[in-house]
Parts: structure tokens; sequence; C-alpha cells
């Protein structure tokens, strides 16, 4: 097949080395009927290419973005993009998506991945326009804001409607939560992919593109795609959403103690807070317009927002999703309602992650509270719980490695490491990347997030469904094909759950379909047979639901064995951080409540059963891997003893 | 001719469809409309192109159709049909 028979995909690999400036294309063919698309083929790259002995920050090491194979069409939440590359919080597999309007621009400029090699002798960006690719000098924007940079670019372009990634101070300081952010309020999070773009010395890129992208049976497709989008009315998330964000979950997760107060030590904000710090009577108070990406089904889960008085009066700037209000807000017990989008904006300028910014913040904060630190650590800061300010500052000292930030820029399990004093039973984390999630409480969210094999997460596997009404278990059991979905404190069921789910959101993410659109959040939205018809149109290539779990597993696989060759990990670290494996939930609906040891272990024994993984190290068997097609991975694996 | 919409997220994928509508594939230079940011105010700027500028189709309401292929894919597609028929009443007028 040649590229002029191929459908939606652009059809082109863009690999570009900064170390000699070699350009070169290949196709996307090679990889797209495996691989499906962005993460999916990311990762065969990066397995392929990427020996054992590279380090994060090696010129050898690669960053790759790739758009979703529906992106730069009208199907419904197509417009996520990806950027994969070995990581330097785990030390191994990073990836993280976002919602961009580069994604499209990259496929309409004839490429569906972009593959960054080498390290620019000097800082650089890349201008893409269709077939025109330059390295240019960024001299001039090294050191500014994601914002200043966006701003400098669209007056230099000319051009007020140009998008673009970049990186802030923190992705160039190599501070290891860095992360890559789109335009001004949409960021690439997790896994430290911003400082993997820093040390390639590559600010920024701006994509422009003016080709097309051709669908094999159009008239379906987009009747399927009206139908779909009719659909999410019916979901029972569907206002909220759209009238309060992400951040509608708020009061849901204050009943099932899902927030992280105080670093873990609570999982509710205290009563008498939660009308002051409601965050969906913060958004109410100060919208002034939504703020969608191509595809969205809601209308938008973006909000900007101006701010009119407090102590950030002035601040116009996107709203956070939910995970900033629990990461920075409560984790940190601040109690201005209005921090969460001040502390959200700093964090998209100096391109830090929110989490890796709340996980290491978090465990200083309780160092300082129980006399493991003290002002000669922190540079004389005074680590308080609830006090803003010295947040807002430690934000910047991680960005800039400045005095004490350059211990919290390591990430919370690195920096507790370098410390000692016992202080590791403070750093929450998987597999050394800052915990975001709360897992006491919610048994499929838990083994979600302790398996994933980025490090912690809540999008390569954990379920949120264990929470929905019984008005739809029925639609439960049917998309998992379990008796008992709703029950969050079950474990039985959930290594079912949760294997379902590591399918649809690695076929998501390969599709670039957005999770909030998907059965991921609701059980009206599109499901895994949808997302099959859509593609099977799309490309003409008749695809099964059987199938797509098949390429998940697949790569699904591929990432846990890129883990094994690049770190140490095994079952030990598929568990909870100690805290949350070891003391009850204080207060709250659910006091008392911890977890059941050897009903974990169970879980996670059929877990691996399911997955044909070794259940004493959780590695793949040989017949795994080769009932997946994967013979060189178990040879790979076989060399290093670690096939199970 | 430009329309002011404080309503618009921006999502911008009437644009796609448009492009649709007029070359049976998405691309960004085949829509006769345009989503144009505005500077810290509320909304978009809709931008609807009344005469041929290179690959760029004029907008015709889509006259083949009963609704407009934008409408179907927007949120707020009442206020966009307004728009477009203001857009073509002005267009004919001119004429």
């Amino acid at each position: 097949m040649n590229n002029d028979d191929l459908y939606l995909y652009a059809g082109k690999i863009l690999r570009i080395n900064l170390s000699d400036g070699k350009i070169s294309i290949e196709s996307t063919l090679k990889y797209a009927k495996d691989w499906i698309g962005s993460s999916g083929i990311a990762i065969k790259i990066l397995y392929d290419e990427i020996k054992p002995w590279v380090t994060p920050y090696a010129p050898a090491n690669k960053l790759i973005f790739a758009s979703g194979a529906l992106v730069g069409t009208t199907a419904p939440g197509a417009n996520k993009m990806n950027v994969s590359t070995l990581g330097p919080m785990t030390g191994g597999w990073a990836s993280g998506c976002s919602d961009s309007y580069v994604g499209g621009n990259l496929k309409f400029a004839g490429y569906d991945l972009l593959i960054i090699e080498g390290r620019a002798h000097l800082p650089v960006y890349l201008s893409i326009y269709d077939d025109q690719i330059k390295i240019k000098d960024a001299s001039r924007l090294w050191g500014k804001t994601t914002w200043d940079t966006l701003e400098k670019l669209r007056k230099d372009y000319g051009n007020p409607e140009l998008h673009i990634i970049s990186i802030g101070p923190a992705g160039e300081n190599l501070a290891r939560g860095a992360c890559i952010v789109q335009d001004k309020n949409r960021a690439f999070g997790r896994c430290g992919t911003g400082s993997v773009m820093g040390s390639k010395n590559l600010k920024a890129i701006v994509v422009q593109g003016t080709g097309q992208i051709k669908i094999a049976k159009p008239k379906e497709f987009m009747e399927l795609v009206r139908n779909l989008r009719g659909n999410f009315k019916k979901g029972i998330v569907f206002e909220k959403m759209q009238k309060h964000t992400s951040l509608n979950a708020f009061l849901s997760k204050q009943q099932s103690c899902g927030i992280q107060f105080k670093n873990f030590q609570e999982c509710i904000v205290p009563e008498e807070w939660v009308e002051k710090i409601d965050p969906r009577k913060t958004i109410e108070k100060y919208e002034i317009s939504q703020q969608s990406f191509p595809g969205c089904p809601y209308g938008g889960c973006g909000k900007h927002l101006y701010l009119t008085e407090g102590p950030y009066a002035g601040l116009q700037a996107e709203n956070n999703q939910y995970e900033v209000f629990n990461t920075l807000q409560a984790r940190l017990a601040i109690k201005e309602p209005t921090f969460m989008i001040k502390a959200n904006a700093l964090c998209n300028q100096l391109g830090l992650d929110v989490d890796a910014a709340g996980g290491a913040i978090g465990w200083a904060m309780e160092c300082f509270e129980k006399n493991i630190i003290d002002e000669r650590d922190t540079d004389g800061l005074k680590l308080n719980w609830g006090d803003s300010g010295v947040v807002l500052e430690l934000i910047r000292k991680i960005a800039y490695r400045e005095g004490f930030g350059d211990l919290l820029a390591e990430g919370n399990a690195k920096a507790a490491n370098i410390l000692g004093r016992n202080s590791s039973y403070y750093a929450l984390n998987i597999k050394g990347q800052d915990l975001y999630e709360t897992c006491r409480g919610a048994l499929g969210w838990a083994l979600g997030a302790i398996t994933s094999t980025r490090g912690g997460g809540h999008t390569t596997g954990a379920t949120v469904a264990e929470f929905w009404p019984t008005s739809v278990l029925e639609k439960s059991k049917s998309i998992y094909g379990i008796s008992n979905p709703n029950t969050p404190l079950e474990y039985n069921g959930k290594a079912e759950m949760v294997t379902f789910m590591e399918t649809l959101h690695r076929i998501s993410n390969c599709l670039g379909i957005c999770h909030y659109t998907t059965t991921w959040y609701d059980a009206e939205f599109s499901d895994l047979p949808d997302l099959t018809r859509l593609y099977s149109l799309a490309t003409g290539w008749d695809n099964t639901v059987e199938e797509f779990k098949y390429k998940a597993m697949k790569q699904l696989n591929l990432e846990k064995a890129f883990n094994l060759i690049h770190t140490n990990f095994n079952r030990n670290d598929d568990m909870p951080a100690d805290r949350e494996l070891n003391e009850p939930i204080p207060s709250g609906n659910l006091a008392g409540w911890k977890f059941d040891k050897e009903k974990l272990n169970k879980m996670l024994d059929e877990y691996y059963e399911l997955h044909g993984w070794n259940k004493k190290n959780s590695f793949p068997t040989k017949k795994t891997l080769l009932n997946l097609g994967l013979e060189n991975v178990a040879e790979d694996l076989k060399k290093i003893g670690k096939l199970g | 001719m430009i329309f002011n919409m404080p309503e618009c997220g921006g999502c911008k994928t009437c644009e796609l469809a448009c492009s649709f509508y007029h070359s049976g594939k998405f691309s960004l230079i085949m829509s006769s409309m345009k989503i144009k940011r505005k500077k810290n105010e509320r909304g978009f700027l809709v931008e609807f192109i009344d005469k041929k500028e290179g690959s760029i189709p004029p907008c015709d309401g889509c006259k083949k159709l009963d609704e407009p292929f934008c409408l179907q894919y927007c949120h707020k597609k009442e206020i966009l049909r307004k728009m477009i028929k203001e857009f073509i009443n002005n267009k004919t007028d001119s004429k």
C-alpha cells in the first residue's frame, strides 16, 4: 500500500536529530496496523531504539510526540496528543497526553509522529510548516516562561492563532517533574517529559499545516460521529462537566474520602472548610468564557477565569482540572479558594507538573511539621501547612532548582533518599513518581494506580465506574463483564475492571480520544465498540473489539518489558505507598477503613493471572509474550533473567 | 464577515466539519469559516468567507443541505444559525 491509499493517517513520521541537524522521513504504515497510533507506536519505537544503557537526559534518549489517529477529525473528543520517552521520574516508560490544537496541525502538516533525537548544541526551537522543517535559534526564548514564549512566537510569526508546545524554566533546569505545555494552559503532565525536552536544548515546537485527512467511508463515519455526539446528553456527568468541569468531583471525593489533605494524613478536607473551599463555586464566580478543543462534545471542560478580587486579583487563566485542587490546594491545606487557579497558572508558566510540585512540597511540609527538617534546610522558609505564599515560592524554587528547591526538584522519592532522616515514609510515590491518587477506599482506582506502568496515575487502568450510581448498574455490568462493578470496597472483580480499563485507556490514547468522553467517565459515552467502529470506518481497515483488546495488551506488555529493561521494578513496586498501606482512613464516611493486605495481595494475584504474568515477580511469561507476537521481547527478558 | 460570539468555546469542530462539507476531507485550509481568538474578551470571533480566497471556498450556507453542516457539530447551534442567516442575507442583499 502506498500513502495515496492511506486513510485517516497523515502517513509520515518525521525524525529530527538535534545533534547533527539530520531530518528524515519514514512511513507510518510500518507501525500503524500493529500499534494503532500515538502512544502505541511510540512505545514500539522506544523499545526498539533505546538501548539499555541509555539514561533519560542522554542525547541517545528520544522524545516522541504523536497525534492520536482520530485527531484532525470531528470524532468526539479527538484532540489528544501524546508525548513518550524514557523518563527521569521512574527511570522507565514515561508518557503523557494533552488536549491540543497542535496535534491536528501536526497531521495537517503531514506527520503522525515527530521523533526528537540527540541534543542541540545551543537552545533551539522547531518550526514545521508542511515539508519546510527548520531548526531555529532559541537563545532569545531560553529562560522565558511558556506564556511569554507563546506571546513572543505569535508576534514573530505575525499570527495570533499560532499554536505551540514549549517548556518553561523547569524543563530548562531539568527539574525532574517538568512538563511540556501546549499554548498556555494545557500540559503533557506527569513523568517529567519537559526535562527530557530541556536536556535536548529544545525550547519549543511550532507546527502549521495545510494538508488534509481522508476518511475511507466518509458518509458512515460522519453519521456515526453525529450519533455518538447525540449520546452525551444522556450521561449523568454531562451537565456537571459543562458547568463545573472536572472540579464537579469535589463533593463525591469528599464523601468517599478521596482527598489527600495534609499529604494524605487525612482523606477529606475539614467539614467546616467545605463551604468556603468548594472549587465549583470558585469557577462559577470568576468564569468569563468557555474553552474547548476539537471534537469536544461538552463544549468545553475549560473555563477562562478572571480573578477580580482577592490575593491574585488581575490573574486571567484557564481553570485547573480537579487534580490541581486535590494535589496542591487540599494536599497543602490551603484555604484561599482561588489559590488553585494561581498555583496552576504558575506551574504552567514555569512548565512544572502540578503533581510533581504537590508531591514534593507535601513531603517537605510534613517533614517540617515532624521536625525532620527546619529553617536551616529550607533557606529560612517556614513550611507550615496552609501557607500559600511559601508554596508559590517553593514552586518557583523547584523550577529554577534554587536552594531547597534543588532537592524538591528531584521529586519526593529521590529527595527523601538524598535527605535520609527516615523521611521516606512521607514521600508518597509509586515507582519513584510522586503519587496523586488517593488509593484507600477505592480498590479499582487503587489497583489501576499501583500497577500503572508509568508510575501511578489514573489514566492507564484505574476505574471510576465503581462509584457509578445503581441507575447505570446494568450497563456497567455489560461493560466490565462482572456482577459487582459498583462496589469500591470489594476486592473481588477489580482485576477484571482494571484489565478492561487498561485496554480502553490505551485505545483512547492511541486514537487521541479524551478519556472524559468515553465509558471510563460515564456509562453513556463512547465505548470500546464505538471507538473500534470509528477507527474502522475512518481507515477502511476492519478491526474488531477483540483485535483492539489484543493490540492494547501487546502495548501494555511492551511498556512493562521496557520498564523491566530500564529499571529494577518487580511486584514490590506494584504496592500502595507505605502510609496508604498501613494507616486506616482517620475520619469521614470511611473512617477506620484500611487495606486488608491478604486481600490486596490476592487481588494482585488475580490481576497478574489475567495478564499471564508471574505472580511472584510480576514479570510476563514466555507464553504470554509469544501469544502477543512479542518473541523478541521474550528473548530480551530471558537474557536479563526477567522472563516470568 | 466577522461576528462576535461570546458563547463560543473555540473547539473549532465547526471548521473541520465545514472543510468536510466542501472537500469530503478534513483540512484547515478548506474551511469557509474561521474561529479566531479575541484578546482578553469573552468567547471567540466567527468569520465567514464570502469570496473565494485561494483554495478557501466561500460560505454558501450549505445550500445543498437542510441544515448547515457546521451547525450539526456546534453546542451553540442556534446562535451560529442566526449568524449564518445574517451572513447569507447580507450576501444576497449586496448582489
